[in-house]
């Protein structure tokens, strides 16, 4: 960062006294978390909640075989299908969100105010319910497996398109107009324009944001719940059926695996966003924390 | 089209009113605690600092689903029995509290360096540099994102139908999986749709408002 | 650096979670269930000698039968996540009705001549409908309005709703009791109809499945659940600490399970019930039984009487 942060500015740095009494604080609301914890762990101690074998049974070397790691395919498998679909989607709405002519710029907008409007779940649940009514995949000789994973691979697709195209259609408006100017000044066609001077510039700028996006897109894969696609949120659960006693236990694996893959690959993009943070014109704004982007994502991925 | 029409007016108006009252108080919850984690952010106290960071983490990469499931499921048996309602507000409070901290504490940083410097030359403590000076410039940056934070909630909200909340995607399952076909597949889905984008247009409607003063505001 | 410590301490801890998968009960399950299947014994039900046209030929033809069924409820349609096979009564008569139209039962590779899909209370309804699936045998019950949307083989099985409290609850001992009180039925069943006829004055909350509400029957969020006795007897099974269920004095409803197939497969009805009929007397049924519910200590009720009603 180019700044020092706001935090110290704020504030002097913290005298011997104060130290001393940051320190005093920490350690005194530490210990009354920590109190917290005990109690809630004793509590659940009582329960056998910490049993060995209601944790061992889920990760029993059968189980992770047969239903924890191909549900973990399944949840990438839609993850990644889902992300290309979305980028297809954004980009083809993203360009005809900034369209010259209007009548395009109008149906993009339509269609990005639609698909954001809508719960994630209802885009995913209501065509499959539609297609359910109708049969018209089954007419395309999919098995029940692929219906599900088409529609909430649909589903994801249409909802993180529209956010998708937001997000170019403001990296797109970030660049300075100069930059598109001087392509025309030079006699570059607009088609040869965008595609030479303002997309390459473009797409780096919002780079981040889009991986950002796609690391959401992997979390709501959880979604495929409502049609029973099995993923891993859905398998974790009829795990819980053969071991009631691991009904918890196995959500709470379930989350952390999530946790991983997620932090994992957010930790990808800040990499990615390190290593592109050059090559951009003077004067481009980072596609920036005002852009209203989705699930409640704020556009810059967490600096830890 | 219109078969038992009243019937799922009815239901769905339910639905629509559940969907209301718990976004609205999950927003209210969700603001609070993200005002606190935003200052615990920016606090000069590395512990605030690593919970705040801890909780935001915590938040931002496990999916809404497995935490409401995790509470609703897991917290009774620590002795915390509550109707699901309640749990749905709370998960959806918490969850949306990450991002909110997040935004605000992006709201706090974009304000110009200088103006802390000055707010700190002029003798202000650490809290009233933050009240007087600080938050309320960075509060209209940051309408614009919260209003989109609020957008997100109100769709995350059909969520907690999976706890059982009869929230208004769940009134549609349940018109729609009617046993008996009293209802109309279309209409309940023209309903459903109609009613989130009552809800949801407005508020992207104001949020571009907002952004465009917030511009001239500089 | 501060990534790479994060990075490491997050290794270990995935490292400690694949280390820990040594060996749960799942291994000793397969054991004892193989000891029952073994005690069992096999069925004895054959091929039949003409099968009729209509669906019961379109399943010859595709050379696989294609079934709804539960995963979520013990000793009627599990799914046993160590092995991924359909295990309960409902799968077992899924098993004599493979036997039937192909003469043996393959259920895995890619002969397989026997799928199971999962099916929800919600959603058994769209997938007979949208044809995903041939038949549902999912603790489905032939209520006599359903006859009209579709066509029922058997009943294979006999029971009636019921309710489930917490082992220690001293306040609920009938149907009546459960005035004002929270009552978990899974989103989509009949038994939600059947319980707001029997006692309007229950406050119903549905979840996802029974599972989810057995649950949450332990934890206290709810008071009750209230489905049929066999799905019930499933969960008090599971946890006899944790769960009783009322006297039968207080089942309120008949539930007769059966095989559901598209509006007017009138022959492949037939042909079904025959199955079941011939599983009666060849002690097929039974057999199905002690593998299921007999292994979990029910006593053995008597069979259903096949229910050939009029087409509609």
């Amino acid at each position: 960062m180019s700044r020092s942060p706001k935090s110290s500015v704020l504030f002097d740095a913290l005298g011997p006294r104060g130290q001393a009494r940051a320190r005093n604080a920490s350690i005194g609301s530490g210990i009354v978390f920590a109190a917290l914890l005990a109690l809630a762990a004793v509590q659940l101690a009582d329960q056998g909640f910490f049993e060995q074998s209601r944790w061992v049974n889920p990760l029993d070397i059968l189980i992770i075989e047969n239903a924890w790691l191909p549900a973990l395919m399944s949840t990438l498998k839609a993850a990644v299908l889902g992300s290309i679909g979305a980028l297809l989607l954004g980009v083809i709405v993203g360009m005809g969100r900034v369209s010259r002519f209007k009548a395009i710029r109008g149906v993009a907008s339509v269609y990005v105010q639609f698909f954001r409007a809508m719960p994630l779940l209802l885009l995913i649940w209501i065509p499959f319910t539609i297609d359910g009514a109708f049969g018209a995949t089954l007419s395309m000789g999919l098995d029940a497996e692929g219906r599900r994973l088409t529609f909430l691979v649909l589903g994801l697709a249409v909802y993180n398109g529209a956010v998708l195209a937001e997000i170019l259609r403001s990296g797109i408006n970030a660049l300075p107009p100069g930059q598109a100017m001087a392509g025309h000044a030079i006699g570059l066609r607009h088609g040869q324009t965008m595609r030479l001077v303002v997309l390459p510039q473009a797409v780096r700028n919002m780079l981040p944001a889009v991986l950002a996006q796609l690391v959401i897109l992997l979390k709501d894969t959880a979604l495929g719940y409502v049609i029973t696609y099995p993923d891993l949120l859905h398998d974790a659960e009829t795990i819980g059926r053969n071991y009631a006693d691991s009904f918890l236990q196995v959500l709470i694996i379930a989350a952390f695996v999530y946790f991983v893959l997620a932090w994992g690959l957010s930790k990808i993009v800040t990499l990615v966003e390190r290593k592109t943070s050059r090559k951009v014109a003077k004067g481009a704004a980072k596609v920036a924390p005002s852009i209203p982007l989705e699930a409640g994502a704020p556009g810059t991925s967490a600096k830890p | 089209m219109f078969d038992n029409f009243d019937l799922m007016v009815d239901a769905m108006g339910q639905g629509l009113w559940v969907t209301i009252w718990v976004t609205t108080v999950s927003f209210i919850v969700a603001l609070i605690i993200g005002a606190l984690l935003a200052m615990m952010h920016v606090s000069p106290a590395p512990p605030a600092r690593w919970v705040a960071t801890a909780y935001t983490g915590l938040f931002k990469n496990v999916p809404l689903l497995a935490i409401l499931f995790i509470l609703y499921f897991g917290f009774p048996k620590i002795g915390i029995v509550l109707p699901s309602w309640q749990w749905a507000i709370i998960g959806l409070g918490t969850y949306t509290a990450a991002f909110v901290g997040e935004t605000l504490r992006s709201g706090i940083n974009s304000i110009d360096l200088g103006q802390a410097e000055a707010a700190r030359s002029i003798g202000l403590t650490f809290g009233q540099s933050l009240r007087h000076i600080i938050l309320p410039q960075a509060f209209r940056t940051v309408i614009p994102p919260l209003g989109s934070l609020l957008t997100a909630l109100v769709k995350n909200s059909s969520l907690v139908l999976v706890i059982g909340v009869p929230e208004l995607s769940a009134q549609a399952q349940r018109l729609i999986n009617d046993n008996q076909d009293r209802f109309d597949l279309w209409a309940v889905i023209l309903g459903v749709a109609a009613c989130y984008l009552i809800v949801n247009l407005p508020i992207s409607y104001f949020i571009r408002r907002a952004e465009r003063r917030a511009e001239f505001a500089r | 650096m501060r990534i790479t410590r994060k990075a490491a301490l997050v290794g270990v801890a995935v490292a400690a979670l694949a280390l820990s998968a040594c060996s749960g009960e799942a291994s000793q399950q397969q054991e004892a269930e193989d000891q029952l299947q073994e005690e069992v014994g096999t069925y004895s039900m054959t091929q039949a000698e003409e099968l009729p046209a209509g669906l019961i030929a379109d399943i010859k033809e595709r050379g696989k039968l294609v079934v709804g069924s539960k995963y979520d409820q013990p000793l009627i349609g599990l799914k046993n996540s160590a092995t991924n096979k359909i295990e309960g009564h409902d799968a077992e008569i899924a098993r004599l009705l493979t036997l039937r139209i192909f003469g043996e039962v393959i259920e895995e590779g890619d002969n397989a001549n026997l799928e199971f899909i999962e099916t929800t209370s919600q959603n058994r309804e769209t997938y007979i409908n949208d044809g995903t699936v041939d038949v549902v045998i999912a603790s489905y019950s032939m209520y006599p309005e359903r006859l009209d949307s579709f066509d029922f083989a058997g009943p294979y099985f006999f029971t009636g709703q019921n309710v489930m409290v917490s082992a220690d609850n001293e306040d609920i001992t009938s149907v009546d009791d459960l005035a004002g009180k929270n009552v978990c039925i899974a989103e989509g069943s009949g038994s939600i109809g059947n319980m707001e006829e029997r006692n309007p004055d229950a406050e119903i909350g549905t979840l996802k499945d029974y599972a989810a509400c057995a649950e949450s029957l332990e934890n206290g969020t709810h008071d009750a659940v209230s489905t049929d006795s066999t799905i019930l007897y499933g969960f008090v099974q599971g946890k006899p600490d944790a769960f009783k269920v009322l006297d039968e004095s207080n089942i309120f409803s008949d539930e007769p399970y059966g095989i559901a197939m598209k509006f007017g497969e009138t022959e492949a009805r037939q042909f079904m019930n025959d199955m079941i009929q011939e599983s009666f007397d060849n002690g097929d049924w039974a057999k199905a039984f002690d593998l299921t519910y007999g292994g979990a200590g029910m006593a053995m009720p008597e069979t259903p009487a096949i229910n050939d009603y009029e087409a509609k």
